[in-house]
């Protein structure tokens, strides 16, 4: 186990390298120059040539690729901002709590209330209560976020009065961002559960496990259920990663500084050094999340546990 | 506004009109009255997070509202109605050609106490030039010669009318050792020589200013239009990004004022239709020194080379109509390539369009080209801010009328502003900008900001340099001279005037009265607010 662990993270230097250089090249080529942008509509192109010149933006591709690469992984600097001369790093680790709030409390939202929602909805298959999670599901999945943004600040913020319409200033700001970063998600967690759980339902084993007179709810919650967690891991996983980066809209409406805003500002800007180091840390962080859910697959399922077991000790018997 | 100022703060304010309240309420026998009509502070509402206090990084809307003038202070600014204050400098001085006599106050310190002397504005200046986004300085400044420790003599390599102007407002001045002393170079925990100082920031949330302790400048007289107190002892900013919010926030009274942020669309929400303002609001209107055009490429691959086609489109847009159902009255068709904004503008100007809606003219202009109905197809390059989206949708109409097909093409701003400088990739192209006077917003149409020895519409008109030259020298600018400018523009039409808007700077009632500069930024201590 834990050679494959070092294995897995070793392998990350690998994925992280190349990441970094996909979006440089990507940023690289993308039309629209920074200097040109910062200068304003009223810059001649003088002025533009001047800036560029001292950005460093005339030298080659693979001098700046270079630079960067040294900056970011030898002397672990990710640069300033070209628009307000910030360091990345700063401002990247300022908004991560903000964004990272969102995102493991919008998961866990979707843990708590969809995965029971979707298990509810499978073992009662075909009655109301099934009805009611999947129309909920769906409706969950079609409300736009923004469009809930907007109603539940008008509901609760300024007709009831009840929570802040915007900013961080307590654990209540939090409430509504967090409800609607979570909602679709939510919805699908029942989709997906209610469909593992009723695989899993109609299996043999359930069938011998019923016949053999166990409890009901053992074979649910102690059978059926860990077996569709694998899926659910990976699924919850996935959109945990996603969410640090991608909840922009949440971010924007309920304005709360996230990664997700600053990146966007910054593709606008052409503000290189902090879209890649945006991308940097994004990519290390998705991977580590991706590296949790593998070791979290060993504890759920015994079989992988065990293939992680026997390849190690088959190896150690080689070798001897 | 969290709280009523006290008997002692109320005694300690400098505006002249508050001590005259307070010296009626005194007398009258009602002070306690007087004492609670002044509130201490406001908080204001932001679009933008102002992201650093840096004292040289680019304009930016927040930057403005929170540090120009309230924090960090220049040699001189301009004022509303863009006449010269002295600031820092206690003059500014011709000194022969392309020299500049600048004397300083001698008793400047910075709200740490360090004292501000020439050697500190030379070297504010080179870190200005040297941090890149002043980089543009490099261009009207020549060096410095320091001739005391008050007293210095600038050396400028423009002799344009804006160059002075832009340098002795834009770059702020800050002691050499406060900055020495900064950790990161003022970013976070700005030392300037402003009548406030910043007490507190959250990234991308909120930012908060109050008074220093001893202002440098004891003069009342001497007091520069931004540096005025009054009763404003501290101002909070709330970052609010989205703006619908923005909107809502000032209507549930979470901020007292917003000045810049509120789209068209939630206007109504505080205006009349008249853009009086509605009860439990107040307003200031300001003239937007933007002026939004249409450029035409007069290089030789497209058909607006020819001056005729040129004319025949200006001719075949109704702008007035345009204007109408895209703004309202939040903006006024333009009549030539400047505004009254602009203190050199011309207002005879405004009694005769150069281009009044006539589509029967277009299309003899158009015959004259030697071009019939469907011949010519032009691209017309745009960026994504909505109202161009707008406009641009009505005058493909318009020229479709005349029989010109034009094809519509957005661009996100970034790729916009590099993509105008392609001369193959369109031929008209809507934008805006702005200056300090009108040559100042017409940099499009001077060869010398080109390499390319094409001005930015790629046409070479010796004519145009040599009065572009003249209005923009300093020693020629005059209204004459701009005047002789905009007629040859207009006549020859390489850019088509649109229409220059309205700025609404929205507050609630508690404030009654309202006073911006030319940023829209807020002069806290010029504005009188109630308490609550």
């Amino acid at each position: 186990m834990g050679k494959y662990l070092i294995k897995r993270i070793l392998w990350l230097i690998p994925v992280i390298l190349g990441v970094a250089i996909l979006i440089f090249t990507i940023m690289y080529f993308v039309p629209g120059d920074p200097a040109a942008i910062i200068l304003g509509t009223s810059a001649t192109q003088q002025d533009i040539e001047a800036l560029r010149e001292s950005m460093g933006l005339n030298e080659p591709y693979i001098v700046q690729l270079g630079s960067f690469l040294k900056q970011t992984f030898l002397e672990f600097d990710l640069g300033t901002s070209y628009a307000n001369g910030v360091s990345v790093s700063k401002s990247l680790m300022e908004r991560l709590p903000q964004t990272a709030i969102i995102a493991v409390i919008s998961c866990l939202m979707q843990i708590i209330i969809g995965i029971p929602l979707g298990v509810t909805a499978a073992v009662h298959h075909n009655k109301w209560q099934d009805r009611v999670s999947v129309v909920a599901a769906m409706i969950g999945i079609s409300i736009p976020n923004f469009w809930l943004a907007y109603m539940l600040i008008l509901l609760f913020s300024y007709n009831l009065g009840w929570l802040p319409a915007f900013g961080t200033d307590s654990w209540m700001s939090y409430i509504m961002p967090c409800f609607c970063a979570a909602l679709a998600g939510m919805a699908n967690e029942v989709r997906y559960t209610r469909t593992y759980m009723l695989e899993q339902i109609r299996s043999d084993y359930v069938v011998t496990a019923r016949a053999k007179g166990l409890p009901e709810r053992t074979i649910r919650y102690g059978h059926a259920l860990p077996n569709t967690l694998i899926p659910l891991i990976t699924g919850i996983g996935g959109s945990l990663g996603a969410a640090l980066g991608g909840t922009v809209i949440i971010e924007n409406v309920f304005s709360i500084p996230g990664i997700g805003q600053y990146m966007v500002n910054a593709i606008g800007n052409r503000d290189y050094p902090v879209v890649r180091g945006g991308v940097v840390i994004l990519s290390i962080l998705f991977s580590i999340i991706m590296l949790l859910v593998d070791i979290a697959y060993s504890f759920i399922d015994p079989r992988i546990k065990s293939q992680y077991i026997k390849s190690s000790s088959k190896k150690n018997k080689e070798v001897g | 506004m969290s709280r009523v100022i006290s008997r002692r703060d109320f005694l300690k304010g400098s505006a002249a009109g508050v001590a005259g309240v307070a010296f009626s309420g005194i007398l009258g026998g009602s002070f306690v009255m007087a004492e609670e009509e002044l509130a201490d502070s406001i908080t204001v509402g932001l679009q933008v997070d102002p992201e650093t206090f840096g004292p040289w990084t680019m304009a930016q809307a927040a930057r403005q509202q929170i540090m120009y003038f309230t924090i960090f202070e220049p040699l001189a600014m301009l004022t509303v109605d863009g006449e010269r204050e002295m600031v820092l400098a206690k003059s500014v001085e011709a000194e022969g050609d392309m020299c500049y006599r600048i004397e300083l106050y001698d008793y400047i310190y910075d709200s740490i106490g360090n004292h501000i002397t020439a050697s500190d504005v030379i070297f504010s200046f080179d870190q200005a030039i040297e941090q890149g986004a002043l980089s543009w300085a490099t261009k009207y400044l020549d060096h410095f010669d320091q001739e005391d420790d008050y007293t210095l003599l600038m050396y400028v390599q423009d002799e344009s009318a804006v160059a002075l102007d832009m340098l002795l407002k834009t770059v702020f001045i800050v002691s050499e050792e406060s900055y020495n002393a900064s950790s990161d170079g003022f970013v976070t925990n700005p030392i300037g020589t402003g009548p406030y100082q910043l007490d507190s920031y959250t990234s991308g949330s909120e930012a908060k200013i109050s008074l220093r302790g001893e202002y440098w400048q004891t003069d009342d007289s001497l007091i520069s239009t931004s540096a005025t107190t009054g009763s404003i002892e501290s101002v909070t900013f709330k970052v609010i990004t989205d703006t619908t919010q923005l909107a809502l926030a000032l209507e549930m009274g979470d901020v007292d004022a917003v000045p810049v942020g509120i789209t068209t669309t939630d206007l109504g929400n505080f205006l009349n239709d008249d853009r009086t303002p509605k009860d439990g609001y107040n307003v200031e209107t300001l003239l937007n020194p933007l002026l939004y055009f249409m450029a035409f490429n007069c290089g030789e691959n497209s058909p607006c080379a020819d001056v005729n086609v040129r004319q025949a489109i200006s001719y075949a847009i109704d702008m007035d109509a345009i204007v109408t159902n895209v703004f309202g009255t939040d903006a006024v068709t333009a009549t030539t390539n400047s505004s009254p904004y602009y203190a050199d503008y011309d207002e005879s100007l405004d009694e005769a369009p150069a281009y009044g809606y006539d589509a029967d003219k277009a299309k003899e202009l158009l015959e004259e080209a030697g071009y019939s109905d469907g011949d010519i197809t032009l691209e017309l390059m745009i960026n994504t801010e909505s109202n161009y989206a707008q406009v641009a949708s009505l005058v493909q109409a318009y020229l479709a009328v005349i029989g010109i097909t034009v094809n519509i093409t957005t661009y996100e701003s970034g790729l916009f502003t590099t993509t105008k400088n392609s001369e193959t990739d369109w031929d008209m192209f809507l934008d805006c900008t702005q200056g300090l006077n009108t040559p100042g917003r017409m940099g499009l149409l001077d060869i010398n900001g080109y390499t390319t020895g094409a001005n930015g519409v790629f046409v070479t008109d010796d004519t145009l340099q040599t009065l572009f030259e003249t209005a923009n020298a300093a020693t020629t600018y005059s209204t004459e001279t701009v005047t002789d400018l905009l007629t040859y523009v207009d006549e020859m039409d390489y850019v088509y005037p649109m229409f220059y808007q309205y700025s609404y700077v929205l507050t609630d009632d508690e404030v009654t009265e309202i006073s911006v500069d030319r940023n829209y930024s807020l002069i806290y201590g010029k504005c009188t607010v109630l308490a609550d």
